[in-house]
């Protein structure tokens, strides 16, 4: 009797990328429910605009670099990087906005550095900012929530002004500009966050609506933790130090600097810890590492969101500690078994 | 205060696994005995260290508990007869191995009587745990015991570290899953098992053990329990400690830290941190050598899986083909997938069963399909960090990956690869089914290579710089040769210029007649008798060319050099020539029929006639070797387990022992040719000689026996270098004499012969750098410089002669 | 103005000091580039680069006289040591030089040896053992496998054959290759 040979272990606990990926398509769902319930059908239109584009562009991708389709689209790590961009994007932008950001995401920012596992940025954050800094009038007008106009737009309104006609009228009625956007061009005024703070548009802790949001978020985020799918690490760090570094500065100026549970509930803070930053392929890998990229990142996005040009910089934050990733592991390495302290 | 005292608590390790256990598909199956088998097979390496050396030759016939093979060297381990019956060969066989690279084995085939002989046990002794430790060990070497658990490391090397341990541990946790025959030994002779440890803590000169068994295996624990109050007084200071079942805190590292803290990586080992390791199984077989003086020839093997009719423990015969206890357990079930020794997680799947159970063998996994992963096609790692969170020497799985995979070796080796224990968590969880150990097994064997490679260019290149030099010197010195030749003929008159202007030519020429001759022997003969007639130069030499082989292949022929010595002296006459062909048919017929023991092979040193011939035996018997190709012979001599410096005397003694016959045999005209040799130098010639042709013996794959033990050892090697170049240096001081010399004696024949011969085999004896010369070599390459360094050498050299 | 003027000149001087005297102080003695080369260089002494021997290679090569892709013994990773010491982009070996194969071992047949010693003048590095008329052989450990006992001998009874492989010497396969032919290398091993 012939019996294969194949190196040991014989056995494997049945993990794999495919199974990783989903998990935290799982963990979206919560986020993704509460963006439809606060700002209406726009994201679940802009997601399904970015999966299409993603699952084509990654078939293409993978056709014309002779990979096995099946295998490597039944990963689902395309997938996850169109939610993440959907879900990054604002719910009303242009169909082209979003076809754009996937198709640079996937094709360039993924496929032309390797493909998967291989790219040194986070291919959705490549999208994004590729969009945010091409496109900063479509990228920054987002739709009011719910609980500042009372209704959210209808899908036949989503799908026109996704697709249609973009008029200035129409859209100024259903959108809003982002609380940390008022934030900076009001300080930039010359007011103080006070006054900036009792406008209507931000709530309980952060922006209005959103706290609900990054509360989802932060509820799929922890359990994608417990599951081991995402290092705890990361957005431990990330928000630890994003809390950390705002308290700081928020006692030495409160008029100046907005106070912590602001930075940690508005924008992309949690959402980012949870989601952007824990993307493995790009992140640091040593535990150590990883805590020290969690931080770097708090603390970039607190430096762009006060000092810097842009209203929101988890997306750059991310983006600037890919580059460092490499390097903190190589000065972050565990001390191996047996060997002196 | 006792150490155990301290010990209040479990410790962790980081990562592990839960690996489902499959332990109660067999760990109720009792352990039964597999019947005798027809034909055992015992590959000479079984053990990490030297392969053992076989001691029976092919035909022998040999009981049960005899031993086969001894332990060569210090790190090596004896096996013995499983069984009574005949060995039928010893040849290389496949062994489990993943290159399927063929060992060197001894095939025996059994009787069916399983008899004891009359010598194969030692007494048994009943007191045994009032022994003197170093008898214990020695016992415990005799039997030929390595470690059961898998790693098959010799048990009486771990055992010599008396004095340096604190704390012996015995491991019973046995981690891997499906496995249950130390399970098993533990239920059922817990008594052996504890006697062993018993007896190893007396070898070992400990108060302290720790028993570490994983808490899945309650029942064995208890039966220790109980078999350590039957020894009571007995077991103080032993504990018996459960620990969680977690994969893999039955490796040696591992265990040792979840009991005692301590962590011992590459850089400390065991001994260093005074705990050291033993297996259950090893325990037990160290109790049975001891008491019932009975060698390890047999062990508990688990045969399970779902591929299997009726999995189970067996007590099986080293030796035994796994197809035996798969056809005892039922044969294989539709669903058998893979075959596989040891463990799902760190096991060694083969092709086939055609291959023999060796000591370190604990289970025979016959994996279902879904039972294991099947080959699948890996996926780009996504540095998820799961195998980092998985490994339990804390390592960085996945950047050894990607530095073994780019074969970036140095920098797989600065993130620590030679840490990895290869337990395989890392690619048990590794989401994109990457065969991450293969990887590191691939990195470090690729690492070894170069490292070998390595020194290897290192040593070419000493070499290749002495061999510069000695041309070198060479040069010089046929300068001052041709002085020499050009003043003793001027003083010798006219009757110098006899002799064949070019001795080298004639020699050339000569020896191209005797590679015809070897085609057409008779015919040569012939030539040979004719020629002796005439006396031109060139026939003579032919003709003692002849003669010289004649003889060697006459000397293979005798046993005794005494013999030797007079039969050279003997002139060519028909009778002569006659009995040559007769001695040279005796030749023949010992080499097919694989010549007996000839130790003294190794002495022909090469000046004189006689030294030639013997040399040429020496070749006779290593052809006879090779035909038979059986690592029997040599043996005969060596056999009582002679240490390498032993065996290099006996060269020795046996080397001075023919000096002096050949200093005394009666003169004759070919004595002028090697006048100015002592007895003294001739032996120290005949040592050179007799390393050399050890070394060369090791070389020859298919003689892995006496010869090739003292010739692996660096210091022979130096040894061998040393006495090469007192034998140049010898050589050299006496070639001018020499030469000068046979330009007088240039119409004596044998002289004739001797003289084309003197100057070749000084430039035959290749010489090697000494350490010091070396040294030397490397300050100034220059030529005048490397002059010097080899007058001042030489001497030095000579002082170390003893 | 002139402080911060005076200040950095200052600085300057100082670390232009500290640097002077770094570099003379912890200067690294390295090996003549020679040197460095022949240590990668695997030793076989056979010649094959043109050259009689490793080190005139070297030599020649430290001068600039010779490529650095003319060694078949060192192979393709000889050549990428060579072009790490030389600081340059490694090619392809040198076609003309031979071709890279598997470590070789040269084997007397000593049936047929007749013991001109031809050979052993031959060996580059003393390898080959015997005496006049009487059977050569050669140690194996020492052997290059450089091939140049091969042609002198008279009868042909020298040959080259790859190194046996040994249980200590077994290499396990990249995954990288045998991923390939994912069940099939071990069935064809058996
Ligand atoms: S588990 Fe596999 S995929 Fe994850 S980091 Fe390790 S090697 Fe890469
Ligand atoms: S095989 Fe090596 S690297 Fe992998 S988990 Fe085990 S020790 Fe760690
Ligand atoms: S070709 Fe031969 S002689 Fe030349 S460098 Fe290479 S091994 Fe040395």
């Amino acid at each position: 009797m012939q019996f294969a040979t194949t190196t040991s272990p014989h056995v494997h606990l049945g993990n794999s990328v495919g199974r990783v990926m989903r998990r935290v398509v799982y963990a979206l769902l919560p986020g993704l429910l509460a963006l439809v319930w606060i700002f209406g059908p726009g994201v679940l239109v802009q997601a399904a605009i970015a999966v299409s584009t993603a699952l084509a562009a990654e078939a293409l991708m993978l056709t014309l670099r002779g990979k096995p389709l099946g295998r490597f689209l039944g990963d689902c790590s395309a997938l996850v990087t169109a939610l993440l961009l959907a879900i990054a994007l604002p719910p009303l932008a242009p169909w082209w906005i979003t076809v754009l950001g996937t198709g640079f995401a996937i094709i360039i920012a993924k496929h032309l550095y390797g493909g998967l596992g291989y790219n040194p940025f986070n291919p959705a954050m490549i999208g994004y900012v590729v969009l945010l800094t091409s496109f900063p009038r479509e990228m920054s007008s987002w739709a009011a929530p719910l609980t500042l106009h009372g209704s959210t737009p209808d899908l036949a309104t989503t799908l026109a002004l996704v697709f249609g006609e973009r008029s200035a009228e129409t859209l100024d009625a259903v959108t809003s500009a982002t609380v940390l956007d008022l934030l900076r061009t009001q300080i930039g005024l010359g007011h103080s966050v006070t006054e900036v703070r009792s406008s209507p548009v931000f709530g309980l802790l952060g922006a209005r609506g959103w706290e609900w949001v990054n509360l989802a978020f932060l509820a799929g985020g922890l359990w994608m933790c417990r599951q081991r799918t995402a290092a705890w690490q990361i957005p431990a760090g990330m928000l630890g130090a994003l809390a950390v570094i705002s308290t700081l500065f928020w006692l030495v100026d409160a008029a100046r600097f907005a106070p912590p549970w602001f930075h940690l509930f508005s924008g992309a803070a949690i959402f980012g810890a949870f989601f952007i930053a824990t993307d493995p392929v790009s992140a640091s890998t040593t535990p150590r590492g990883r805590l020290i990229y969690g931080a770097g990142i708090g603390v970039l996005t607190w430096v762009i969101r006060s000092v810097g040009g842009f209203p929101d910089g988890v997306a750059f934050a991310v983006l600037l500690m890919n580059i460092a990733a490499p390097t903190i592991d190589q000065y972050t390495r565990p001390r191996v078994f047996g060997a002196r302290a | 205060m006792s150490v155990l005292n301290t010990i209040t608590r479990l410790w962790r390790f980081h990562g592990g696994l839960h690996v489902p256990e499959h332990k109660a598909e067999s760990n109720s199956a009792a352990i039964e005995a597999l019947p005798l088998p027809a034909q055992l097979v015992l590959p000479l390496q079984q053990h990490i260290g030297a392969a053992a050396r076989a001691c029976v030759r092919v035909g022998e016939r040999v009981h049960k508990g005899d031993a086969l093979a001894r332990a060569d060297g210090y790190i090596s381990a004896a096996l013995h007869a499983p069984t009574s019956g005949t060995v039928v060969a010893i040849e290389p066989r496949p062994v489990a191995h993943p290159s399927g690279i063929p060992v060197l084995s001894v095939v025996l085939e059994s009787d069916g009587r399983d008899e004891w002989g009359p010598n194969s046990l030692p007494t048994p002794i009943e007191d045994y745990l009032r022994l003197d430790p170093a008898y214990l060990r020695e016992r415990v070497r005799e039997a030929g015991i390595v470690g059961l658990g898998g790693a098959a490391f010799p048990t009486a090397v771990k055992l010599n570290a008396e004095g340096a341990i604190r704390v012996l541990v015995l491991n019973a946790a046995e981690c891997e899953p499906y496995i249950t025959c130390d399970d098993r030994l533990m239920r059922e002779r817990a008594h052996a098992v504890i006697g062993g440890l018993l007896l190893m803590r007396r070898a070992l000169g400990v108060k302290d053990c720790i028993i570490g068994i994983e808490d899945n295996k309650p029942e064995a624990a208890a039966a220790l329990q109980a078999a350590l109050e039957q020894f009571a007084d007995d077991a103080e200071d032993v504990l018996l400690q459960q620990i969680p079942t977690l994969y893999p805190s039955g490796s040696e590292q591992q265990l040792i830290r979840v009991l005692t803290g301590v962590e011992i990586g590459r850089s400390r080992r065991p001994v260093d941190s005074g705990i050291l390791c033993q297996n259950v199984a090893t325990a037990a077989a160290v109790h049975d050598a001891v008491t019932e003086g009975r060698p390890l020839i047999s062990r508990v093997v688990t045969v399970t899986g779902s591929g299997i009719s009726t999995p189970r423990n067996l007590e099986v015969l080293i030796g035994t083909p796994l197809s035996a206890l798969i056809e005892y357990c039922g044969g294989y079930t539709p669903r058998a997938a893979r075959l596989i020794i040891g463990g799902p997680m760190m096991g060694l799947a083969l092709p086939g069963d055609d291959l023999p159970i060796t000591k370190g063998m604990n289970c025979v996994l016959v994996a279902g399909a879904d039972d294991v992963s099947a080959p699948e096609e890996s996926m780009p790692c996504i540095r998820c960090g799961e195998c980092m969170n998985a490994c339990p020497a804390n390592l960085l799985p996945q950047q050894m990956y990607w530095h073994a995979r780019a074969r970036e070796f140095d920098k797989a080796q600065q993130v620590n690869l030679f840490d990895c224990i290869e337990c395989g968590c890392c690619a048990a969880v590794c989401p994109s089914h990457l065969p991450l150990v293969q990887y590191y097994r691939f990195a470090k064997t690729e690492i070894w290579a170069a490292e070998r490679e390595k020194k290897k260019a290192e040593q070419a290149r000493a070499r290749h710089e002495f061999h510069l030099y000695r041309l070198e010197r060479e040069e010089a010195e046929k300068a001052a040769r041709l002085q020499a030749k050009k003043s003793a003929a001027q003083q010798r008159g006219h009757e110098a210029e006899t002799p064949a202007a070019d001795p080298k030519q004639a020699a050339i020429a000569a020896a191209l007649a005797r590679a015809q001759a070897k085609k057409a022997a008779a015919k040569a003969e012939a030539t040979a008798g004719e020629s002796s007639n005439e006396l031109s130069p060139e026939q003579l030499e032919k003709l003692a060319a002849a003669r010289a082989r004649a003889e060697a292949k006459r000397l293979a022929a005798t046993q005794t050099a005494g013999e030797a010595a007079n039969d050279a002296t003997a002139a060519l006459s028909p009778e002569q020539l006659e009995k040559l062909a007769a001695a040279r048919a005796r030749a023949e017929a010992k080499k097919a029929a694989s010549a007996p023991a000839q130790a003294n092979a190794d002495a022909a040193p090469a000046l004189s006639p006689e030294q030639l011939e013997k040399l040429a035996a020496a070749r006779a018997r290593a052809e006879a070797k090779k035909a038979a190709s059986a690592p029997a012979q040599a043996n005969a001599d060596a056999a009582p387990a002679l240490s390498p410096e032993q065996l290099e005397k006996l060269a020795a003694a046996r080397a001075r022992a023919e000096a002096k016959k050949a200093a005394s045999a009666p003169a004759q005209a070919n004595a002028d040719a090697a006048p100015a040799l002592t007895p003294e130098q001739l032996e120290k010639l005949a040592a050179a000689r007799a390393r050399a042709e050890a070394k060369k013996a090791a070389s020859a794959p298919a003689q892995a026996n006496a010869d090739a033990a003292p010739a692996l050892s660096p210091e022979q090697i130096e040894k061998l270098t040393a006495a090469r170049v007192r034998t140049e240096a010898k050589k050299a001081a006496q070639e001018a004499l020499a030469a000068a010399t046979a330009a007088v004696a240039a119409l004596d024949a044998d002289a004739q012969e001797e003289a084309p011969t003197a100057s070749p085999a000084a430039e035959a004896t290749p010489a090697p750098l000494t350490e010091e010369q070396l040294a030397r070599l490397a300050a100034a390459r220059a030529r005048a410089e490397a002059k010097k360094a080899a007058q001042s050498g030489k001497p030095a050299s000579s002082d170390q002669e003893q | 103005m002139l402080s911060a003027v005076f200040a950095l000149t200052l600085l300057a001087l100082t670390f232009g000091l500290l640097l002077g005297f770094a570099s003379v102080q912890f200067r690294v003695e390295g090996d003549p580039l020679a040197d460095r080369l022949d240590a990668v260089l695997p030793q076989t002494q056979c010649g094959q680069c043109g050259f009689p021997g490793c080190r005139p290679y070297a030599e020649a090569m430290a001068r600039g006289e010779a490529d650095f892709n003319r060694c078949p013994p060192g192979g393709q990773a000889g050549i990428e040591a060579l072009a790490a010491v030389l600081g340059v982009e490694p090619k392809p070996l040198d076609p003309e030089n031979g071709v890279e194969q598997a470590a070789m071992i040269a084997i007397v047949d000593e049936n047929v040896c007749i013991g001109c010693t031809l050979c052993l003048q031959a060996c580059p590095v003393d390898a080959i053992l015997g005496s006049a008329k009487h059977m050569h052989t050669v140690i194996s450990q020492e052997c290059t496998g450089c091939g140049l006992c091969v042609a002198p001998c008279p009868v042909d009874c020298i040959t080259l054959q790859p190194v046996p492989a040994t249980l200590a010497t077994w290499k396990w396969p990249s995954p990288l290759i045998s991923a390939n032919a994912q069940q099939e290398p071990a069935r064809a091993a058996a």
